[in-house]
């Protein structure tokens, strides 16, 4: 149930995109070239203008109670310093949320340049071709779609959600039902014990991210570009380390809500400092510590790089030793924590 | 009254005594706000830049001038250099470079369609667009590097230009914290207002005490406002030490109305109180309530809420669906308090809708509250 919903309905909505961007413009100038500027914006997908005024008040209230993003003013004399060169518009964009100011102010500023370019190629001035043309290309995911990076993102929160909480509450729950005492009684040993306790999550898990996989290629037609196996080798290193965790917690707590609790706390931290919402290269390099001692932002990392780039199992190396080191470590440790007498 | 300060001093015991509870009020909420404040970040930084096919370049002290104007940006630094494009995507594929420029290399053309007149003429930035975001943002920056460094000498005719003259308003050094901190704030109080209460009224109902008190002659009401006053002095608390600390570690400016935002926020606490009363009501488990607040409550706050993804970018159905969760007016309205500066009249409708809220789930916690168990 909760892999669908977050498979099916958050990649909708998680989106830093710069869409239907609201410009307001302001018009001195009232000539035929200010006008086609203002309806070449319009015509832009990427943007709409909301209104066209000639108050500059009028136009920053607008930025202020949101009717639109950004503001475009052109000022008096605009068509006739074109051609001299030296044509100013003012742009500016609401930057509470930096990076769509910044898309927008820098896309604005791209478009009216080259409406600059278009006008001296018209009245014949800009006859030599620049010599130095830049062109971007982008690698990967070149229809910058953003679901396709959220998705394999999200299949990783949907996991750490069921790997990490579910055995986090298993062995507690033995412990206040009072189970655990026959448990311990047993001869078994302590790793056969903590083994079959982790192969059920396993298998869950497995099944979890082939539900995922198999609905986003269904309903948004996205398959991962690289091998499988690698994928599920990837999946099957990072469940073992969060069912780890969640063991060794488990093992620490006395009641379910301590051990729901600071799971909870935990996992606050491991999303966030993974990379799945926000880029680990933004971080400052004491938060880039401790995103590299965080296994799940290996996992996002090669999960993604998988997905998207089709990179191979050599190719991630450095995310394979990582996860195999962590789960290692944690599988260990909650083997250790785990005692017969209390 | 005495009833009433009895049952408070209670539970506040409950809660000093119950350590990790005390974690998850006080220590994540400032963790919370550090983290979002210094380490989550969606600006493009420390941006990994390689420079493809410098032996094959027209002009060499031209390439290795551009190299050095790419290090010298705060958001990038050269890392590598390349002999040909199959090894700078070798290594976006193990996640080692950012980007890549190159300039008329011999190296297979990446688009067939893409045939640069002569070598030397033209410039390609290949950005890794895994995240599009990023990936746009920080080829428009490479583009605008060279772009400068090949500004024409003054022997070129003169052009017909339009130049724009950019700024960044209410947040110009784009600093992520000014987004992220009032979202923050949202998400602390229901997670408390509504995790915390509702598990320990429910905890009450599963040991069993909670028929004590119902058939004790103290009227039921009392036990629940002695339950969710406690909550709502530490949620002030958390209040005001995350103003404090917002105000004086991130520099996250204040610039509007301060009774606004104290009003709003009192209000928004009061909200996830009672939503937390009605979850209360209607689960008989600790962890029925935990399971309902943190997947039915947290994850549709954080991705719905406006908190880290914009409302705008999402579908129309999704943006209505954004209308039912409280958090979202919440961020709305602090957000032009604290960022814009803003004073009563902008936010009137967010306070409005959030009482709105407030009566409809007090009526739904009243209805749904079972005197019987």
């Amino acid at each position: 149930m909760y892999p669908l919903i977050v498979t099916l309905v958050f990649p909708w909505a998680t989106s830093m995109d710069l869409v239907d961007c609201g410009v307001v413009v302001v018009d001195h100038d009232h000539s035929q070239l200010s006008s086609r500027l203002i309806n070449e914006i319009d015509a832009l997908p990427l943007f709409y203008v909301t209104s066209t005024t000639d108050s500059h008040t009028i136009g920053m209230n607008d930025i202020s109670s949101h009717d639109a993003t950004a503001i475009v003013e052109i000022p008096h004399g605009f068509s006739d310093s074109i051609s001299i060169g030296g044509a100013q518009v003012y742009i500016a964009s609401n930057a509470v949320d930096g990076l769509q100011g910044s898309l927008a102010m820098n896309y604005l500023g791209q478009v009216t340049a080259q409406f600059g370019q278009e006008i001296g190629h018209e009245i014949g001035m800009n006859t030599t071709t620049n010599q130095s043309e830049v062109a971007i290309k982008y690698l990967f995911n070149g229809t910058l779609n953003y679901q396709h990076f959220m998705i394999p993102g999200l299949i990783v929160f949907a996991l750490i959600a069921l790997t990490a909480m579910l055995p986090a509450l298993n062995i507690v729950s033995e412990k206040e039902k009072g189970t655990i005492e026959q448990m311990n009684v047993t001869p078994i040993h302590k790793y056969q014990f903590i083994l079959a306790k982790l192969i059920p999550y396993w298998i869950i898990g497995l099944i979890a991210v082939t539900i995922c996989i198999v609905l986003s290629g269904a309903v948004y037609g996205y398959l991962p570009k690289g091998s499988y196996a690698s994928l599920y080798l990837l999946v099957f290193l990072f469940i073992l380390t969060m069912s780890g965790i969640g063991l060794m917690l488990s093992n620490k707590s006395n009641t379910m809500q301590e051990a729901v609790f600071v799971m909870f706390f935990l996992m606050m931290i491991f999303t966030l400092m993974s990379g799945l919402f926000t880029p680990v290269q933004s971080m400052d390099s004491w938060a880039k510590w401790i995103a590299d001692i965080n296994p799940p932002r290996y996992f996002v990392d090669g999960m993604r790089a998988i997905y998207i780039k089709g990179s191979s199992f050599t190719q991630l190396s450095t995310e394979y030793i990582a996860l195999t080191i962590s789960s290692l470590l944690f599988g260990a440790l909650a083997v250790y924590t785990y005692k017969k007498q209390n | 009254m005495n009833e009433i300060k009895a049952f408070i001093r209670k539970e506040l015991f409950h809660i000093l005594r119950d350590r990790r509870t005390l974690l998850i009020v006080i220590l994540l909420p400032i963790v919370q706000v550090l983290l979002f404040g210094f380490a989550i970040s969606v600006e493009v930084q420390h941006m990994r830049i390689a420079m493809v096919g410098k032996e094959f370049a027209d002009d060499q002290s031209l390439f290795e001038k551009l190299a050095q104007d790419i290090d010298a940006t705060d958001a990038c630094d050269v890392t590598a250099y390349y002999t040909t494009v199959e090894e700078a995507i070798d290594a976006m594929q193990k996640g080692e470079i950012d980007a890549a420029i190159r300039n008329g290399s011999p190296a297979i053309p990446i688009n067939p369609q893409n045939t640069w007149q002569a070598a030397g003429q033209g410039w390609q930035i290949l950005t890794d667009a895994t995240n599009p975001t990023t990936g746009t943002n920080l080829g428009y920056l490479l583009q605008g590097i060279i772009s400068q460094r090949m500004i024409p000498s003054e022997t070129t005719p003169h052009r017909a230009s339009v130049s724009p003259n950019s700024h960044l308003l209410f947040n110009p050094q784009l600093i992520s914290a000014y987004n992220f901190v009032p979202g923050v704030m949202g998400l602390v109080f229901i997670m408390i207002g509504a995790l915390v209460t509702s598990v320990s009224i429910v905890r009450e109902k599963e040991i069993g005490t909670m028929e004590l008190l119902l058939v004790s002659p103290v009227k039921p009401w009392i036990i629940i406002l002695s339950k969710m006053l406690p909550y709502f002095i530490i949620c002030s608390v958390d209040f005001i030490a995350l103003l404090i600390v917002s105000k004086t570690i991130l520099h996250v400016p204040i610039a509007g109305s301060l009774s606004a935002i104290i009003v709003m926020s009192i209000l928004y606490i009061i909200l996830a109180l009672v939503i937390g009363l009605v979850i209360s009501n209607k689960t008989q488990t600790q962890f029925q309530a935990m399971m309902i607040s943190i997947l039915g409550l947290m994850l549709p706050v954080i991705i719905l809420s406006g908190l880290i993804f914009p409302i705008t970018n999402m579908p129309i159905v999704l943006q209505y669906v954004t209308h039912i969760i409280p958090t979202k007016w919440y961020i709305d309205g602090l957000r032009k308090l604290m960022i814009q500066g803003l004073g009563w009249a902008s936010v009137w409708n967010d306070i409005a809708i959030l009482c709105a809220m407030i009566t409809f789930f007090s009526f739904l916690a009243f209805k749904t509250f079972k005197n019987r168990l």
